[in-house]
Order: C-alpha cells, then sequence, then structure tokens
C-alpha cells in the first residue's frame, strides 16, 4: 500500500513541477511580447492573413461600426462639396480618439448619400495629423462611387482641413495633409478592387 | 527476439542516413510560372530569410520584388501586396511612394540591347501569417501553410492596384533561414498566379521523436512484464526520469506552448506505469 502512495505522491508532484515548469516558460514568452514593438503588439491583436504586414503599413484599425455615431447627408449631384462640407462638420462637431497609440479617428461616421443601401462600403479617409499622428474619418459609401484615383478621392472627400479641433477631450490642432493621398489597402466588391483606406504621403517622397 | 531488435536497430540507423543524406540538405525553392503574360513588367519575388518568430507564433520573412521592364517603359513607383485576406479579398498594400519599402532603380542592358528600366523593392522583417499558433501544440508535427497571391503594379500614381495589373511575377524564391524547419513551396492550384509555402519541423526530430516513443513502450512493458516486483519502484522511478530527460532533449526551451502532444505522450506513458505496476502489485485474487 506504501508502494501505491508513493507513486500516487510521485505523479502528482512531477504533473505541478511539469505545470509550473511550463507556466514559467509561457510567463516568460508573454513578458517578451510585452516588450515587443508596438507594431507587433498590434499585429498579434488582430487576427488575420496580412495581421503582421499591416503593422509595416500605415495604421489601420477597423473598430466595430456599430459604435460610430452617423452623421447622414443628402447627395448634391454632379459634386464633391457635399461630401466634403459633411466630413468638415463632421470633424468640427466630433472628436477625435486615438486608436492603438498610432492613430485618429474620428467618432462619428459621415453616410453619403443617406439612404441605406446594402452595397455600402466603409473607406478610411486621412483628412490631417494630429499630434504627427494621421487622423482619419470613416465615410460609408455606395461601392461603385468610391473613388479609384488619389485626385478623386481628393475631389470627393476634400483637400485639405485644419484648424482646431477635438481630441479625447482636449482641444487641439490638425495640420492639413501636405502631400497628396494613396490608396493602401483594398478590397474586392464585386470583381473589382475597390479601396478602403487612404492615406495621406508628403510630396518629397512621391 | 534477437532477430527482431537487431532488425529494429537496423531500420533505425539506416533512417539516420537516409535523413542525413536527403533530407538535411533541401533543394532551392523555386517556383516559375507556366504561363506567359504580355505585362508590361516582369518580375521575380524572393522571400529571404523566412522563419517563425517564436513571440509573434508567425512567419516572418524579408521580401525582394525584382522588376523589369519589357520596353525602355521607365519605373517610378511600385506597389506591391504579397498575400490576400478574408472574405472580402482584401490586401494592405506596399508603396514605394509611402515609404514602406525601398526601392532603387536602374538601366540594364543584356547583349549589346538597348538598356532597359529594372528596380528591386526591398521590405523587411514583414509578418505573414495564416493563424498557425494553435497548431504549436503538435510540435514536433505541427506545419505552417502560407497561401501567398502577390500582385504588383507599376507606375499606378493611385498606389495600390485597383485596376487591370500591369506586372507579372514570373517566378517565385523562397529562401528558409530557420534551421528547425524545412520548407516547401508550390503553386496553389486554386488560385492562378499563387503559391503556397509549407513549413515543417526537421524529419530528424520527428523520427527521433517516435524511436523515443517505441523504445519507451518496450521498456514499459519489459519493466512491468520481466522486473522483479521488489526492484518495481526504483526502477519505475528511473524510468520517470529518463522520460523527463527525454522531453527536455525533444522540446527545446524556444517552445513555448505547453502542453505540447510530447508532454501527453510522457504523461500518459507514467499513467500506464502507474496501472499496470498496480495491477501487478495487487492482483484482482489478493483480498
Amino acid at each position: 500500500m506504501k508502494l501505491v502512495a508513493t507513486m500516487c505522491f510521485l505523479f502528482v508532484a512531477v504533473s505541478i513541477a511539469l505545470a509550473q515548469t511550463s507556466a514559467g516558460i509561457v510567463q516568460t514568452g508573454t513578458g517578451a511580447s510585452a516588450s515587443a514593438s508596438p507594431a507587433q503588439k498590434k499585429s498579434q491583436s488582430q487576427p488575420g492573413a496580412t495581421d503582421g504586414l499591416k503593422s509595416k503599413l500605415p495604421a489601420e484599425n477597423q473598430d466595430d461600426p456599430g459604435t460610430f455615431r452617423t452623421q447622414k447627408m443628402g447627395r448634391k449631384a454632379g459634386s464633391g462639396k457635399g461630401l466634403e462640407g459633411a466630413i468638415q462638420n463632421a470633424v468640427k462637431s466630433d472628436e477625435f480618439t486615438l486608436q492603438s497609440g498610432k492613430e485618429y479617428k474620428l467618432g462619428t461616421t459621415v453616410n453619403w448619400p443617406d439612404d441605406t443601401r446594402k452595397d455600402r462600403i466603409a473607406i478610411d479617409y486621412q483628412v490631417g495629423s494630429i499630434d504627427k499622428k494621421p487622423a482619419f474619418v470613416t465615410v460609408m459609401v455606395e461601392s461603385k462611387d468610391a473613388p479609384k484615383m488619389a485626385e478623386d478621392a481628393e475631389k470627393l472627400f476634400g483637400g485639405k482641413l485644419s484648424g482646431p479641433v477635438h481630441a479625447e477631450g482636449l482641444q487641439t490642432t490638425m495640420s492639413a495633409c501636405t502631400g497628396s493621398r494613396v490608396c493602401v489597402e483594398t478590397e474586392k466588391v464585386g470583381d473589382r478592387d475597390v479601396c478602403v483606406r487612404w492615406k495621406c504621403i508628403s510630396k518629397q517622397v512621391m | 527476439m534477437r532477430k527482431l531488435i537487431t532488425a529494429g536497430l537496423l531500420a533505425v540507423i539506416l533512417l539516420f542516413i537516409y535523413d542525413f543524406f536527403f533530407k538535411e540538405f533541401p533543394s532551392p525553392l523555386i517556383v516559375q510560372s507556366s504561363e506567359t503574360s504580355q505585362s508590361t513588367y516582369h518580375g521575380k519575388l524572393q522571400l529571404l530569410n523566412v522563419k517563425y518568430d517564436l513571440q509573434a507564433h508567425k512567419i516572418k520573412t524579408d521580401i525582394r520584388l525584382e522588376l523589369g521592364a519589357t520596353n525602355n517603359a521607365p519605373i517610378n513607383s511600385v506597389s506591391f501586396s504579397p498575400i490576400e485576406r478574408g472574405n472580402k479579398q482584401g490586401r494592405s498594400w506596399l508603396l514605394s511612394a509611402a515609404q514602406d519599402c525601398k526601392m532603387e532603380t536602374f538601366d540594364r542592358s543584356e547583349g549589346g540591347s538597348k538598356p532597359v528600366s529594372v528596380a528591386t523593392f526591398d521590405c523587411p522583417d514583414l509578418m505573414l501569417t495564416d493563424r498557425v499558433s494553435a497548431q504549436e501544440i503538435w510540435y514536433p508535427f505541427d506545419s505552417y501553410e502560407m497561401p501567398i497571391y502577390p500582385r504588383a503594379c507599376v507606375n499606378n500614381s493611385g498606389g495600390a492596384c485597383t485596376g487591370k495589373d500591369n506586372t507579372a511575377i514570373d517566378a517565385f524564391e523562397a529562401i528558409v533561414a530557420d534551421q528547425n524547419f524545412v520548407g516547401v513551396l508550390d503553386n496553389n492550384k486554386s488560385t492562378p498566379g499563387g503559391y503556397t509555402l509549407t513549413l515543417s519541423r526537421k524529419f530528424f526530430v520527428r523520427m527521433v521523436c517516435v524511436i523515443f516513443l517505441v523504445f519507451s513502450l518496450i521498456f514499459l512493458i519489459y519493466l512491468v512484464t520481466a522486473g522483479d516486483v521488489k526492484d518495481l519502484l526504483p526502477k519505475s522511478l528511473g524510468f520517470f526520469a529518463t522520460l523527463w530527460g527525454l522531453r527536455n532533449l525533444i522540446v527545446p526551451s524556444s517552445i513555448t506552448v505547453f502542453p505540447t502532444i510530447v508532454d501527453y505522450c510522457i504523461l500518459t506513458i507514467f499513467c500506464l506505469l502507474f496501472l499496470l505496476v498496480f495491477m501487478k502489485l495487487y492482483p484482482r485474487s489478493q483480498p
């Protein structure tokens, strides 16, 4: 009977030792992750096929669209002024929040036009920079209206926007985009690629 | 019995020889596209320094894209995306214009012909992933598959390729830098223009695991059937110490996942040992 008790004790002791050893290993791994670069942290927190790749690209963050307030706008035929004005109003009336410490995003999602059709697509458009971090506005547009070229995007969404804005409860200043926009992310809609993220780049690197 | 043991040991030695000569020196991973394209620009994609990132549990690599024009067309900017993600076939784009990657352009003349524009496009330390981290539990039988579907555009002012691509990637090469893995590169049959890179643990590690498992089971049976009852406990202790040592030998400290299949096997063997010892010490007939 003593032998059985000894064997039981041995089994339990070894199992605990094994678990503790491995827990130590896991903790070591976690600590290493915690000291990783912000880009690495981001790539870990967003499961997806291009997670790591995204960390190399300009910041992106697709929050739950349901959490956004929305601002609806009627279409003004033949002109991008209506949407540009809506973006300006949204920027003035709402505040930007910092996403993952890398970029600012406006709380309001701008709907264009105001009817709710299913073939809409969310486009992140960089309107300027706050504290040298890119500031984005999300605009919901019909996929057929999504711009393909940088000039079309600037014409539709607006080129320069600067001045006092609110960011996380405080008033701050947004710098205008001095360069041009480039598309850094696309999605397939039907059989064509639609740009869903426009980022501002300086003219020096063009 | 003697013949059986001899044959088994000889088979193990043959496996070692096979591994050394046929598995330890893998051939280069190169795939050439079978399709001929009329594109203005042609390129060769290289995944250099492919390795498994232990902290991120993802595949990390340097990417180099070499592009050349078929005529005197210039190369001013490059947009490149190596993989597609999600149901919406989304892509993140690496742009020379946005300084995500480093681009160098120059002219090249071959055989006295008219010089053409050539560009190299280098992107260091990119993470490629296919949600593989859960597979580490199967160490050393884990493998990681990466579908790669590269697209590139030259002189696209908008950044990403939103229209028809003007660049064809004709060749794809991968160099695995992680000494713990071997790679296999194939054309992805379901996606024209796509490739699949699979990283798996070396054959030697897998083979040694299986051999140790078989030896452990044989010794377990021997210990219970042929051993003296009085010596059973010290021998069992020694057996477990051996198993623990083998575990440390097989699973390196860099494997941060617990438990792995090796741990399951060791604990199962120990449970079996305990059960068999118990049954031997206290047979049914004994009150």
